[in-house]
């Protein structure tokens, strides 16, 4: 099995990528900058902490995930390496797992390290310790397994296109994905049979992002529970082991002579 | 002196620039008085837009909402020296998109039952109203509703407002006196005088007691003129 040695150099790889560090920058100083908002806004510090705290870490989180999932494969098709890799005795899906478990790994250091800033950034607007401070972390969890939907559905995308449609696909399904309630509400309420059929389809072959959206409820002092949770996680593993499948199939099949 | 180039570069356009900006400063125009407009009405649509940060886009205008307030505030103390918050046009439309977009938003519901009686106290009511559908375990907006009606002088309105708040869990004891106080003010002292006597008799809370006591004392004063 190569796919441990070839997740860690990914890990490696991607933490060293300079926009990692500068989106890191960019959503800790954001939270901070929360601290402040939270005092214009009269007694709703926690809300607007965690709001903002959480709605950073998804979007940022979201746009780590696609440029870095895309370049996984197209870096190494760009600068040739892939040829010099494939010439070892890896196999194609085991490359593609490492690659794809690499960034997930880089991802989740990331939310780790953006959650501990908003819980941070809590501790400093109560004045000290507080159970609002932990309840968060179920959200954070839901908001990693979105961000590992969205890599695994880049690295589909960057096996068969040019990087930046691969990104601009993939920012496409994040969009339909937050709003699939409203693809399911269409597909209900259509007159036409062909819509309602074709919506329903779309509805279960994208993802389901709006189910990994618990920001609002936590800023409101609700813990995700548990049974969501749990259902979250096996819906994103079989996703996720889905968009992974395809993307071998097609990376098999792709010619790089 | 290459080495140098480039900081003397910089120092010099930096002197430049901050020199150029207090030239502009000093002649900054009067602002053009221009009217406060929303330009998304509808928070649904909103709601829509913000591809699941409904919460976040909530903050935003409740802070909005709050800056309008304290910027008409200002304006108009500067001009009148008090303040008339019938004037405040669009707060009655950015709270409502602050509570479509998030309807558990309590800190709006009860900033819009202080001032929105001032602008419209039917479409006031209206709103703590909606409020309490949406959160029907939150005594305060039982308590504003209250509020609402006892300054639009319906008292028996407001009584009931109370009493239901007072029913719900967390509510403070206060809150139990409030119905038969708000009698008292409609007139209605007969009923009050009972439910202060009930009151008094079944209660173990010395303050809704001594409340109780009080009241009764004074209605009994005014039964004897």
């Amino acid at each position: 099995m190569k796919i441990i040695p070839i997740a860690l150099n990914t890990f490696r790889e991607s933490a060293r990528d300079r926009a990692l560090y500068n989106l890191m920058v960019f959503v800790i100083l954001l939270i901070i900058a929360s601290v402040v908002m939270g005092r214009i806004a009269v007694g709703q510090e926690v809300k607007i902490v965690i709001d903002l705290g959480l709605s950073a870490m998804t979007v940022f989180g979201v746009l780590m995930s696609i440029f870095l999932g895309i370049g996984l494969v197209s870096k190494e098709i760009e600068n040739g390496a892939i040829a010099n890799i494939l010439s070892k005795p890896v196999r194609r899906t085991e490359f593609i797992l490492g690659k794809y478990f690499g960034l997930c790994l880089t991802l989740f250091v990331s939310s780790v390290v953006m959650a501990a800033a908003i819980t941070g950034a809590l501790i400093y607007a109560q004045g000290g310790s507080d159970a609002a401070q932990w309840r968060l972390w179920p959200a954070a969890w839901l908001i990693f397994l979105e961000l590992t939907i969205m890599t695994a559905v880049a690295l589909l995308f960057s096996c068969f296109s040019s990087p930046a449609l691969s990104a601009l696909f993939a920012l496409l399904i994040f969009l339909i994905g937050r709003w699939s309630p409203d693809l399911k509400l269409f597909a209900e309420t259509s007159n036409s049979a062909a819509v309602r059929a074709v919506s329903r389809a779309l509805y279960h072959l994208l993802p389901n992002l709006a189910n990994f959206n618990y920001i609002n409820e936590t800023a409101h002092g609700e813990v995700a529970p548990w049974r969501m949770i749990a259902g979250n996680t096996v819906y994103a593993v079989c996703y996720i082991a889905a968009a992974l499948a395809a993307a071998a199939l097609i990376f098999n099949r792709r010619n790089f002579k | 002196m290459k080495r140098l180039t480039c900081p003397i570069l910089l120092i010099v356009f930096l002197v430049l620039s901050a020199a150029a900006q207090d030239w502009m400063d000093a002649r900054r125009r009067v602002p053009l008085a221009v009217k406060e407009t929303l330009y998304v009405s509808s928070g649904e649509s909103l709601k829509r837009a913000s591809i699941g940060f409904d919460g976040l886009m909530a903050d935003i205008y409740w802070i909005r909402t709050l800056l309008y307030f304290g910027e008409q505030f200002e304006r108009q103390r500067g001009v009148n020296q008090q303040f008339d918050a019938s004037q405040l046009e669009l707060l009655e439309p950015l709270l409502n998109i602050t509570i479509e977009l998030d309807p558990r938003y309590i800190a709006a519901y009860r900033f819009g039952a202080v001032f929105l009686p001032e602008i419209n106290s039917e479409s006031a009511v209206r709103f703590v109203e909606r409020g309490i559908r949406n959160n029907p375990g939150e005594w305060r907006l039982y308590q504003d509703l209250g509020f609402v009606q006892w300054r639009r002088n319906r008292f028996r309105e407001a009584a009931d407002a109370y009493a239901r708040g007072s029913r719900l869990p967390g509510a403070p004891a206060w809150m139990r006196t409030m119905p038969a106080l708000m009698l008292v003010k409609g007139g209605d002292r007969e009923t009050a005088r009972e439910m202060f006597l009930r009151l008094y008799r079944e209660s173990d809370d010395p303050f809704i007691k001594q409340i109780s006591e009080a009241q009764l004392k004074m209605l009994d004063q005014y039964r004897e003129r």
